[in-house]
């Protein structure tokens, strides 16, 4: 499949995310931790809340525990160590605390069977990842937690594995065409401007919405904190010579549909990462038609995506069909289904 | 009781305890559990202060080291919990590994504690426990890291070694399994020996059906997960790699059964080497403390007193010095029987109170104080009684609350207390607020207490039986410049301009004196109108010719 030998030669930290409930991540991440053995890769594995547990607690269906290869490390939960049927080497008792007890890092000195858990504040995602590298992993793969994209921010992975699937929606087309407003969120372009760049960097403490201008004496701080509700306000501030409009928090529908249309062309939103962009798809389509653009400051790198044809609902799509019509809506981003091995 | 609540956070004792970086959990426990050293308790007090000296010369003296020391401190861990239960049940991987910890790290202390030498304080050498460091660490690499390992047992080693041996051979045999497969029919499974057929590839479908070597693990409506039946040869390996993960699972246990008894023949020694690792850590928060404010040891003596040169009330002084202002060091000499500090309002004499009773507790506590020397004799009590917005928002008066808190200190005060009293009665009317203290003062006089009063009333003690202190405050000031300064400086910071021009330290009044009048020359300074002060002045001496008159 070569999925890992292609992403590590470039990224020392990947986060698997799952589009909802049951969308397969932990059998992605089950597949590549296999792939990891094969190919010699000394991986890390962490999980932004508890996982790999024998059952989904919410639906009832079966999900594998996390299957540890001979010298692959994993951060294990104090309570959690005697459940593991690996054979564990305790390497190190770190500072991050969960429910389940302080987390170690454990080396596998035998294979087998393990809970992972690990912080689930992006801040600890970091520290316990560079712990693992500086431990002698050659990578650090993140179980991301259902549905809480936002920590795969940028500040905790280099790279993204989304998975998604047929539990997003009965309709193929629905979970193709959600799938792709994902990407294409992940996929928004960096800002370059460096001018703008240098206005938003001496602004940056603040935590104020910031309106560049076309020169910069036109620069404003707004004494707006959020987008929240703000669109009317942030509407009315800006003008024609306005440029970015920078966001410290969230960009909201509401915001965005407050920009009289006219000057939704001349001036773009620039947001920190992508997990800020909260618009459905269908108000972020109409949007778009009408000018809307935006630009992140650090974005996030789709590296795949990975589908789950069943549904816990009882029904399944055709595999080969979903991969065509997501691979159709993403562009050139790999799509595969781990479980057919078909890419 | 030694000091309430109320009085450690008024003398700003509060403020030095918090301030105390602890780092271990032993050293955290030290200091919750402290008590007061009490009056007969003179001769433990200075082997604590010999201590205390040690430590603070060594942090001078060994920086680095000490810095190293720290640094294991941080990383320290509570295992009293572990230690008490070792005897009674066996210990679980984890603990044993922190266990092991715990050791390496005692052992890094003593490599420390012996690079110091001579200049290391006797008493904290942690006791040898590298016999037990030696079974937990059959590698010999005093590594951080654990786990039941082969070197543990060779019955362990050998179960191991088996079961190892039947998984490879049941890989190997699925794995030819699974190669048959290919060649027969050609399907190819997965790392789990599985294969998910679609229906719609009618073909695959056929030949996974009618392959021998499948079965159909789960279907749905698209799609058939067939798995790799196992041969009777592997289902023969399955079951004894099986039956060994459970012998395996019951030597661990015996190792951890062996290592939990090494563990608790040594605990009472460790749980001895923490106590000393609690003692340092103590010690070491209040020699740093001490060498980050000045402080000195003081002198102590047998009988009460309380006799400090230029001491510094620390959370005042921070204040001040947050603000840009120096904070001028008060001395004053208290023996058994009642002082009071007179003076004008905005004098600061509730902060030399407070100073007092600072330094008194940081002394009974075995603290180093901030003065440039002090003669203390331990106090029994410590009581302090001033002005509490936190009684007017419950609802009572301010002179009802103080009356009913003077009562329960006059109350529970025995023989050696320390009481300070700021400002009795100083809320109500001035006649009966005078007739008060001085009752107060009379009856505290004869009492085998240390009293400290601050009144800005006049005359209510004689020089005779107590002993008055006088806030300098502005009588040292030049009135012209003061004016001078003043008047370019804007309204809202008027105010501090005369608390820094104020001299807050105290001079002995021998014999009767009137409280120094510094009331209306404030009020001249901050530009109260002239007509005012010239008739306030007038009254002032009629008053004080009908005081006169009448002997009072």
């Amino acid at each position: 499949m070569g999925l890992l030998r292609e992403t590590t030669s470039q990224y020392k930290i990947v986060s698997v995310v799952g589009m909802a409930k049951n969308t397969g991540k932990t059998t992605t991440l089950g597949a590549l931790i296999a792939e990891a053995a094969d190919e010699g890769i000394r991986l890390g594995v962490t999980s932004t809340g508890r996982d790999g547990e024998t059952e989904d607690l919410v639906t009832g269906t079966a999900k594998p525990r996390i299957f540890l290869p001979e010298g692959a490390m994993a951060t294990i939960p104090k309570e959690l160590y005697a459940f593991a049927e690996a054979g564990l080497e305790i390497l190190r008792m770190t500072d991050y605390h969960t429910a389940l007890g302080q987390v170690m890092i454990c080396g596998a000195v035998s294979e087998g069977t393990v809970q992972v858990a690990g912080p689930v504040s992006a801040t600890g995602q970091m520290g316990i990842c560079a712990e693992m590298l500086e431990l002698g992993a050659d990578m650090v793969l993140i179980d991301g937690a259902i549905d809480r994209r936002s920590v795969a921010a940028p500040r905790t992975s280099d790279a993204v594995i989304l998975a998604t699937g047929a539990a997003l929606s009965g309709r193929m087309s629905e979970v193709a065409a959600e799938t792709a407003h994902v990407a294409e969120l992940y996929g928004l372009p960096t800002l370059r401007d460096e001018a703008a760049l240098a206005e938003i960097a001496k602004h940056a403490g603040e935590k104020r919405i910031l309106c560049i201008g076309e020169q910069s004496d036109e620069s404003k701080v707004l004494n707006l904190k959020t987008g929240l509700a703000a669109g009317a306000d942030v509407g009315g501030a800006i003008d024609e010579n306005s440029r970015y409009i920078c966001l410290p928090g969230a960009l909201t529908k509401g915001l965005a549909e407050g920009i009289p249309a006219n000057f939704l062309k001349t001036a773009a939103f620039v947001v920190t990462d992508p997990t800020k962009v909260f618009v459905d798809r269908r108000a972020w389509r109409r949007l778009r038609d009408r000018g809307l653009r935006v630009f992140v400051l650090s974005g996030v790198k789709i590296v795949a995506i990975t589908v789950n044809p069943y549904s816990p609902a009882g029904f399944s799509f055709d595999s080969a069909e979903l991969i065509r019509m997501i691979g159709a809506a993403v562009g050139d981003i790999p799509v595969l289904d781990v479980r057919m091995r078909r890419a | 009781m030694y000091a309430s609540e109320r009085t450690n956070r008024e003398t700003g004792f509060f403020d030095v305890l918090s301030e105390l970086r602890l780092r271990t959990p032993y050293g955290k426990k030290r200091a919750a559990a402290a008590r007061a050293f009490a009056p007969g308790d003179e001769a433990a007090l200075e082997a604590e202060f010999d201590r205390l000296q040690g430590v603070r010369n060594m942090l001078a003296a060994h920086g680095d080291a000490a810095k190293r020391i720290e640094g294991v401190f941080d990383e320290i861990k509570d295992l009293s919990l572990t230690l008490a239960r070792c005897s009674e049940l066996v210990l679980s991987t984890v603990e044993l590994f922190e266990i092991k910890v715990l050791l390496l790290r005692t052992e890094a202390l003593a490599g420390i504690y012996g690079e110091i030498g001579s200049a290391m304080p006797s008493g904290f050498m942690p006791e040898d426990t590298s016999g037990l460091l030696d079974a937990l660490d059959p590698e010999g690499g005093r590594m951080p890291t654990f786990y039941i390992y082969d070197l543990f047992s060779e019955e362990l080693a050998a179960l191991r070694r088996r079961k190892k041996e039947k998984e490879r051979l049941l890989r190997a045999d699925r794995k030819r399994l699974a190669d048959e497969l290919f060649a027969a029919a050609g399907i190819a499974t997965d790392p789990k020996f599985e294969a998910v057929i679609a229906r719609g590839d009618t073909a695959a479908m056929e030949a996974a059906r009618s392959a021998p070597q499948l079965y159909a693990a789960g279907e749905d409506l698209f799609s058939v997960r067939f798995a790799l039946a196992a041969s009777e040869a592997g289902r023969a390996l399955q079951g004894e790699a099986e039956a060994l993960a459970a012998e395996i699972e019951e030597a661990e246990d015996r190792v951890r059964a062996e290592l939990t008894c090494a563990v608790a023949a040594e605990a009472a020694r460790i749980l001895r080497n923490c106590d000393r690792i609690g003692a340092l850590d103590f010690l070491m928060a209040k020699a740093a403390h001490a060498l980050r404010h000045g402080c000195v040891r003081p002198v102590i003596t047998r009988g009460h007193a309380l006799r400090i040169e230029e001491g510094r009330h620390l959370p005042t002084e921070r204040a001040l010095r947050e603000k840009g202002h120096a904070y001028r060091p008060v001395s004053i000499d208290l023996a058994p029987g009642v002082s009071c500090i007179m003076g004008a309002n905005m004098g600061g004499k509730t902060v030399s109170m407070k100073l007092v009773g600072l330094v008194a507790a940081m002394t009974g506590h075995g603290f180093f104080v901030p003065c440039k020397s002090a003669v203390v004799g331990l106090s029994a009590s410590i009581s302090i009684l001033i002005g509490d917005s936190q009684d007017l928002r419950k609802g009572l008066s301010s002179f009802g609350s103080e009356m009913e808190e003077l009562n329960a200190i006059l109350k529970d005060s025995g023989a050696r207390a320390l009481i300070l009293i700021d400002e009795i009665a100083g809320a109500t009317n001035p006649a009966e607020g005078r007739a008060l203290t001085r009752a107060f003062i009379a009856h505290l006089s004869d009492k085998p207490y240390i009293t400290l009063m601050t009144t800005h009333f006049d005359r209510v003690a004689d020089g005779g039986t107590v002993a008055n202190y006088c806030v300098r405050g502005l009588s040292g000031a030049n009135l012209e410049d003061l004016a001078a300064a003043l008047r370019d400086a804007a309204p809202g910071e008027r105010l501090e301009a005369i608390g820094a021009l104020m001299d807050y330290r105290l001079e002995r009044v021998m014999g009767e004196r009137d409280t120094p009048k510094d009331a209306i020359r404030i009020a001249e300074i901050l530009g109260v109108n002239k007509e005012i002060i010239a008739l306030a002045r007038i009254f002032m001496e009629e008053e004080h010719a009908d005081r006169t008159e009448k002997g009072v």
